[in-house]
């Protein structure tokens, strides 16, 4: 069949699939695939445009303008707020510091993550029960979360001081939150500990998947525990830790709350990440041209990495 | 081989319990102890005195029976529109053949990881100019812009593992296309709706920037930022703090409970997000 | 019940690579009451027609016609068809007794009247102690009793039928084998039956259709497929083990047919085949049990050497090297012949099959 004879036999076939649905009288008898198909798309589509695409082409919009929260107009800048943003060593100060957060996080993330992973795939009585407590820190409320670690470092009766101080660790109390060199620390601990359990869970799914015969078969080849950990293990779970490394750093790196509401961004800048630095433009000092201008950046970065992981996706077929 | 081996992972596995549950720990004792307690050095590991007094003071002295109401209201709106739209989406990418398909998916994952700080801008300048900040309503739309990406992304794996031979069988016993959806798809992805649903709740009830930005009205705050309220507002009182992160926490303790079973599912998915 | 006509069934797929024509040009009448199988390698077509038939694929032209009227365009639900899945698909939410109910349910049958039904299915397939239960506490031979009586439950026009016995185990599968052949005998519903075991295929149908890429090869009664193959690939098809084919070149020696193969040469029936091909290229196929043992002097006797003999039960296998490949030999299972050992073989004139060319299509002489 030539091509246009093709096209016609389906232009044929969507008018006949009408009509014989009219005649076997309902309306959605009529919605061949295609259609209820779009139908249903068209909620979420709406969702996207509306709540998403939207407000993402008005902050492209926005940074091109001087524009006051309260201000109706703005006044059109250009890339004024880019050239300022490049020349700001604000801005550079606080890429640093969130890619330091995101890639201190995610790092330790994987490597305690998969270390508890792999305890956890142990063989131990009680197993499931502390499999399940692993993923407290993950369901307490981020509010919850930072409320306790605060207490937790609080310099005079926090517990963490006291417990550094009477086993000798330390000598004096340190504000761990309000000291420019410990509070970055401080807080990647948190989020370290706040997200720990995907990783956990992720790592813990992948390794229940691993052949045992694999492990049987490298036995027999007189492999030791550390080839087999390095030769199996790693190997089997290596897409997975680079997937979910991806795919962490984003989120990290996008991550406003913990950092926010345990520090503000401080003490001296210590630990003013990106999304801070768009909030304090854009509700601290009301620039809301200069906060769209910085997340307009952020965005870009994410299609960077998005495109990266897309590629590996298209790399291995899952 | 278990014996031998488990007496030597039992140091690791108290170390790690102890990681993973002294702060859950310390904010349920703390929150049990008196203010006078609270302060002591040494700290009291266990209560010395068990008072449930600053239960008492949040519902009496603060607004945090309010707070919790609204959340609710906003983490339970948003969760059960974002289900229905995402499911319905989710289902179409699953099962239809649309052009476009694959890039649609794609752009769902990107929505996914959007960055609150990116939309606050133009959604608070959007929803002035719709009358939609200081509204519950508003703030349930706004959470949708993650929940609704997040419940197609995990629904669309859950749908896609249904048999497409259930439906056909539905189809040829008579029913019509919504038909076979609604008795033989929908059963099937019952847990992962539940799943799926209680990791959207979760993230809402989590989300703060949202919430701070699109409400000023002290009447219909909800409970992230209007917690934060009380490290300055109450005199750090670090009982009352902990009781009301105790109670946040414990919906999300009740549903988990709930869907152990199925915390892999959403886990897995989740991974790209808190 | 109904007869099925099926019209210059075409069916394209559109994916990554181009088009797939999945079926050309089917065309295929089906009688009311006739059980007929489909069958053909994976990618052959044969269930891309039974899924048009059933309404979950729309053909991208062609007719079905069901007592003559036309259904092309119906969905599913509008045809009085019912369908067994090769997974059965059984809902797995629901108890056998609503699995089987579900269809009466949906075509608004009353209470009473799906009881009555249900009862009457459930004893002929032996299912009433179980029909409280949900599919995933049933046996396969179970699961399969219950997605059959959920299809005959609707007494449907035609009963269509996708690899159904291919999940359980071989015992049970020939055991299920006999009762779909004693179910049809007693309902005697159109059934249309997909399978890539032509085993099957030839034991159940009234009638068989060989498909390959999308197009109907042949079309007859079992006997009829096996005996007289229309082309190579039905031949090589149809019968375990599969035919010797050996490739060599047809020509005419003072008047007698004469088929010459790499180290044989066998002299054809005068009678056989009514064209020689153009080309002078021919297949001999002859089958397994139509080869014997001969003595080594007999006239047209060739020469082989025994590599490997298997018994089967009953009978043996023998495969024996000639020039220029190997051949398959059936025997009874007293015929005892070891590896290396020398043998002199015989082709029953009466069974040899000569195909025009040597590739998968060519066709049959006759």
């Amino acid at each position: 069949m030539a091509p246009n004879e093709a096209e016609a036999a389906l232009a044929r076939e969507g008018g006949a699939s009408w009509r014989a649905a009219r005649r076997a009288g309902g309306l959605l008898a009529a919605l061949r695939d295609q259609h209820l198909g779009v139908i249903l798309l068209l909620p979420s589509a709406l969702t996207f445009l509306v709540l998403l695409v939207f407000p993402l082409g008005y902050g492209i919009w926005t940074s091109f303008f001087q524009r006051h929260v309260l201000d109706p107009e703005g006044v059109w800048v250009g890339l004024g707020n880019y050239v300022w943003l490049f020349g700001n060593r604000e801005f550079w100060h606080s890429l640093t510091i969130s890619t330091f957060w995101a890639g201190a996080t995610v790092g330790l993330q994987i490597v305690l993550g998969t270390a508890v992973a792999l305890l956890l795939h142990q063989p131990f009585k009680g197993r499931s029960l502390v499999r399940g407590l692993v993923l407290f820190p993950y369901m307490m409320p981020v509010v919850s979360v930072v409320l306790v670690w605060m207490l937790l470092y609080n310099a005079l009766y926090g517990v963490i001081n006291y417990l550094l101080v009477a086993s000798g660790i330390v000598g004096a109390p340190i504000a761990w939150l309000s000291d420019p060199d410990s509070a970055f620390w401080g807080v990647v601990f948190v989020g370290v500990w706040k997200y720990l359990p995907f990783v956990v869970v992720i790592v813990l799914a992948r390794l229940q998947v691993i052949p045992q015969d694999l492990y049987e078969a490298a036995r027999i080849d007189g492999a030791g525990a550390v080839a087999r950990f390095l030769d199996i293990t790693l190997h089997q779970i290596k897409d997975v830790l680079l997937v979910v490394a991806l795919l962490r750093t984003i989120f990290m790196f996008n991550n406003f709350e913990i950092v926010f509401l345990l520090t503000g961004g401080g003490p001296l800048r210590a630990t003013m990440t990106l999304p801070i630095l768009v909030y304090e433009q854009a509700f601290g000092t009301y620039e809301l041209g200069r906060g769209s201008a910085i997340a307009v950046v952020m965005f870009f970065l994410l299609i960077a990495v998005m495109s990266v992981y897309f590629a590996f996706l298209r790399k291995e077929p899952d | 081989m278990p014996p031998r081996n488990a007496a030597r992972l039992y140091p690791l596995v108290l170390l790690l319990l102890a990681f993973v549950a002294f702060p859950l720990y310390w904010m349920a004792s703390t929150s049990l102890k008196p203010q006078t307690e609270v302060f002591r050095v040494p700290p009291t590991f266990v209560p010395e005195t068990w008072t449930l007094r600053h239960y008492v003071e949040l519902f009496w002295l603060t607004d945090f029976g309010l707070l919790f109401v609204n959340s609710l209201k906003v983490c339970l709106v948003s969760t059960g529109l974002a289900l229905v739209v995402g499911s319905l989406g989710a289902y179409a990418l699953a099962r239809f053949r649309v052009r476009g398909k694959e890039a649609y998916g794609r752009l769902v994952l990107l929505a996914y990881m959007f960055p609150g700080a990116l939309l606050v801008i133009p959604l608070l300048l959007l929803f002035r100019q719709l009358g939609l900040t200081n509204s519950h309503l508003g703030l349930s739309l706004a959470y949708l812009t993650f929940a609704v990406p997040f419940v197609m992304w995990v629904m669309r794996d859950f749908f896609a593992s249904v048999p497409v031979d259930l439906e056909e069988a539905a189809l040829i016993d008579g029913a019509s296309r919504l038909g076979a959806l609604w008795d033989v798809v929908l059963p099937q992805a019952v847990p992962g709706l539940i799943a799926t649903g209680i990791f959207a709740f979760l993230f809402a009830w989590n989300e703060y920037l949202f919430a701070l930005i699109l409400i000023s009205d002290e009447s219909l705050r909800t409970l992230p930022p209007g917690m934060m309220r009380f490290v300055s507002t109450t005199d750090t009182n670090w009982g009352l703090i902990m009781a009301a992160s105790t109670l946040a926490t414990l919906p999300m303790a009740l549903a988990f409970g709930l869907i152990q079973r199925y915390l892999v599912t959403g886990l897995g998915a989740g991974g790209v997000k808190g | 019940m109904a007869n099925v006509r099926i019209e210059r069934l075409h069916k394209e797929f559109r994916g990554a690579g181009g088009i797939v024509h999945a079926l050309a040009d089917l065309t295929l009448d089906i009688a009311d009451g006739e059980f007929i199988s489909l069958v053909g390698p994976s990618g052959c077509g044969k269930t891309t027609a039974l899924r048009i038939i059933a309404g979950l694929e729309t053909p991208t032209s062609g007719r079905i016609l069901f007592d003559g009227r036309d259904i092309t365009r119906l969905e599913p639900r509008d045809r009085n068809i019912a369908m067994v899945f090769q997974s059965y698909a059984l809902y797995p939410h629901m108890t056998v007794r609503q699995n089987l109910e579900y269809g009466l349910r949906k075509r608004g049958a009353p209470r009473d009247e799906r009881a009555r039904k249900v009862a009457a299915i459930a004893a002929m397939l032996r299912i009433e102690p179980m029909l409280d239960r949900r599919p995933l506490q049933l046996s396969g031979g179970q699961r399969q009793r219950v997605a059959l009586g959920r299809a005959l439950i609707r007494d449907p026009e035609v009963f269509l039928l996708d690899e159904p016995l291919s999940n359980l185990d071989a015992k049970l599968r020939v055991h299920m084998r006999a009762e779909l052949a004693a179910l049809h005998q007693k309902v005697r519903t159109t059934m249309v039956y997909v399978t890539h075991d032509q085993l099957e295929a030839m034991t159940l149908s009234d009638r068989i259709v060989v498909m390959n890429h999308g197009v109907m090869q042949q079309v007859g009664r079992p006997e009829e497929i096996y005996s007289r193959p229309a082309n190579r690939f039905v031949a090589e098809f149809i019968g375990t083990p599969s035919m010797n084919m050996i490739e060599g070149q047809v020509r005419t020696e003072a008047g007698r047919p004469l088929f010459t193969g790499p180290g044989i040469t066998v002299v054809l029936p005068r009678d056989a085949p009514q064209a020689l091909p153009s080309s002078g290229r021919a297949t001999l196929g002859i089958r397994p049990e139509h080869v014997s043992l001969v003595a080594p002097d007999a006239p047209g006797a060739i020469p082989a050497r025994v590599t490997v003999s298997e018994l089967a039960g009953p009978e043996r296998f023998h495969f024996v090297a000639v020039e220029g490949g190997s051949i398959i030999v059936r025997t009874p299972a007293a015929t005892v012949l070891h590896p290396g050992e020398t043998v002199a073989l015989g082709f029953d004139p009466d069974r040899l099959h000569l195909f025009d060319g040597t590739g998968e299509d060519a066709p049959a002489l006759r």
